[in-house]
């Protein structure tokens, strides 16, 4: 089986959107998400030399990573929050600026935020990231088919909240 | 174009729209990865992770040597089919052939084994198995007479005697001899002088470690007793506390008394060895049936039953681990579930 041994520069080059943007969706929040990402690619770098292209792709291994930063920072917030006794991603979700995309409308910007992270991690990674199934599902240790349950309810719930808020 | 995998048409539009906006990078963050990777080294060529690979090679090793070492027993113990005829049934036939079959065996004709000798110093619980054969049930009788004679004679005793002749044609006899350890050699080498010598089986254990610590903790007691008396002639002390130093005096001379009789018990195993003398009148059922197979087919047997008896002890090693390998696989299913619902908790607060 022939691998092309490609740079960790290169590959790092072709997924930093993706893995940028699948950070966004899950968190909801730009700032985190630069930093999140920011720390995957570190994180990358470090093991760069224990990557397997046969086990997965650069993409897939790389969402791995920044799940598992992502994961952590929520573990770091939730502590944080039960110190402080203050809700951080409720101040947070009272940011003006467009967070998902720069061309959505007001109503598609709400609708995803209104989302769970869960919810709007699985819509990244099958429709931004357009990763498959079966490597979705690995990411997110759930079966094949949970996963496309919660896509296609993710996006049913997207979708109805889109048009209720379009209607009112 | 349509999305790979959706369960539904309805959302192709909504996800084109999300499609459409997907948010790139910001160019800082874009610098700092750059900056990341302009230091990385290039990778190597693809291989297996070194433990893999370690542990493929260790997988083949250990499979060549398990197989190798089952052949290499298998061949060494194929030897010619000859062989397999001589030892004791040889020797037997020998001197049924060569002598009169008497209850009485020729010194040195037959091939007797080590009688091992007991330790001059150290105290021993000597055991030995002796299995003789006979000519007739007349014979049978009046050896087994001869044995506990030779028993007594030796300063040993009869601890239990076994007749029997059902039938009235064949008979065994089983005694359990008491000698002293110091004369069990002499024993032995009577006993085998009965008649034809069968087999022989010796086990020889250390009590001398024992005697020598129920020793020290009888003069560790010894001394608490005399401790315990010399504090009792005092006349100062409170009923009380006379009462107790009593009760601790009861208990310790009576640990003493317990110490003794071990020690004594040991002693005497030490001092008298074991001998099981199994008198019989049977012939051998069967004298070595020749093999006739070839040596590829000896080895391959040879060989088969030690890969049977290395699978028996591997299956009893699982079977012994088994309660601690599901104990073990409960353990990683629950951290699991654990990982999996602290995540829930994370990504989809209620």
């Amino acid at each position: 089986m022939a691998t092309e041994a490609r740079s960790f520069a290169a590959v790092a080059g072709d997924n930093l959107d993706a893995v940028h943007a699948y950070l966004l969706y899950l968190t909801g929040d730009r700032s985190a998400a630069e930093d999140l990402t920011a720390e995957t690619f570190e994180k990358a770098f470090r093991i760069w030399k224990r990557y397997d292209p046969r086990r997965a792709s650069a993409r897939t291994w790389l969402c791995q990573i920044a799940r598992t930063t992502a994961l952590d920072h929520f573990r770091a917030e939730e502590r944080r929050r039960r110190r402080e006794g203050t809700y951080a991603l409720a101040e947070r979700g009272e940011a003006e600026d467009p967070c998902f995309g720069e061309g959505f409308s007001p109503e598609l910007e709400g609708a995803l935020r209104s989302l769970s992270a869960a919810e709007r991690e699985v819509i990244a990674l099958r429709v931004i990231l357009e990763l498959d199934g079966e490597s979705s599902a690995r990411l997110l240790g759930i079966s094949p088919t949970a996963c496309s349950t919660r896509l296609s309810r993710a996006l049913q719930k997207l979708q109805e909240k889109v048009v209720s808020d379009v209607l009112a | 174009m349509s999305l790979p995998d959706l369960i539904d048409e309805r959302f192709e539009e909504l996800a084109r729209e999300l499609r459409s906006a997907t948010p790139a990078a910001p160019a800082e963050l874009r610098a700092r990865v750059r900056a990341l990777s302009s230091g990385a080294p290039e990778p190597r060529a693809v291989r297996l992770p070194r433990r893999r690979r370690l542990g493929l090679a260790l997988a083949a090793l250990l499979t060549v040597a398990v197989a190798g070492s089952a052949l290499i027993y298998g061949f060494v113990t194929s030897g010619p089919s000859e062989e397999r005829a001589k030892g004791p049934a040889i020797a037997l036939e020998s001197r049924a052939a060569g002598a009169a079959a008497t209850d009485q065996a020729a010194p040195g004709s037959v091939q007797r084994g080590v009688i091992l000798p007991p330790s001059r110093t150290r105290l021993q619980d000597y055991r030995a198995r002796i299995r003789i054969r006979v000519s007739g049930l007349e014979a049978l009788s009046r050896v087994t007479a001869r044995a506990m004679r030779i028993a007594r004679r030796l300063g040993g005793f009869v601890a239990s005697v076994d007749y029997g002749a059902p039938g009235g044609r064949e008979g065994d006899a089983e005694l359990i001899l008491r000698i002293p350890t110091a004369h069990v050699q002499e024993a032995i080498l009577s006993f085998s002088e009965l008649g034809t010598f069968v087999a022989q089986q010796v086990s020889i254990r250390d009590a001398q470690r024992r005697v020598d610590d129920l020793g020290a903790r009888i003069a560790g007691r010894r001394g608490a007793i005399a401790r315990l008396e010399v504090r009792l002639r005092d006349d100062a002390l409170t009923s009380e506390e006379r009462a107790r130093l009593q009760r601790q005096l009861a208990g310790e001379r009576s640990g003493l008394a317990r110490l003794a009789r071990a020690r004594q018990g040991a002693l005497e195993r030490g001092r008298l060895s074991t001998v099981s003398l199994s008198l019989t009148t049977r012939a051998p059922a069967v004298v070595e049936k020749l093999d006739r197979r070839g040596r590829v087919e000896r080895s391959l047997d040879g060989a088969a039953g030690v890969l049977a008896r290395e699978a028996s002890i591997t299956l009893y090693a699982v079977i012994v681990a088994g309660p601690a390998l599901l104990l073990a696989a409960v353990a990683v299913l629950l951290a699991g579930v654990r990982r999996r619902r602290v995540e829930r908790r994370l990504l989809e607060p209620r």
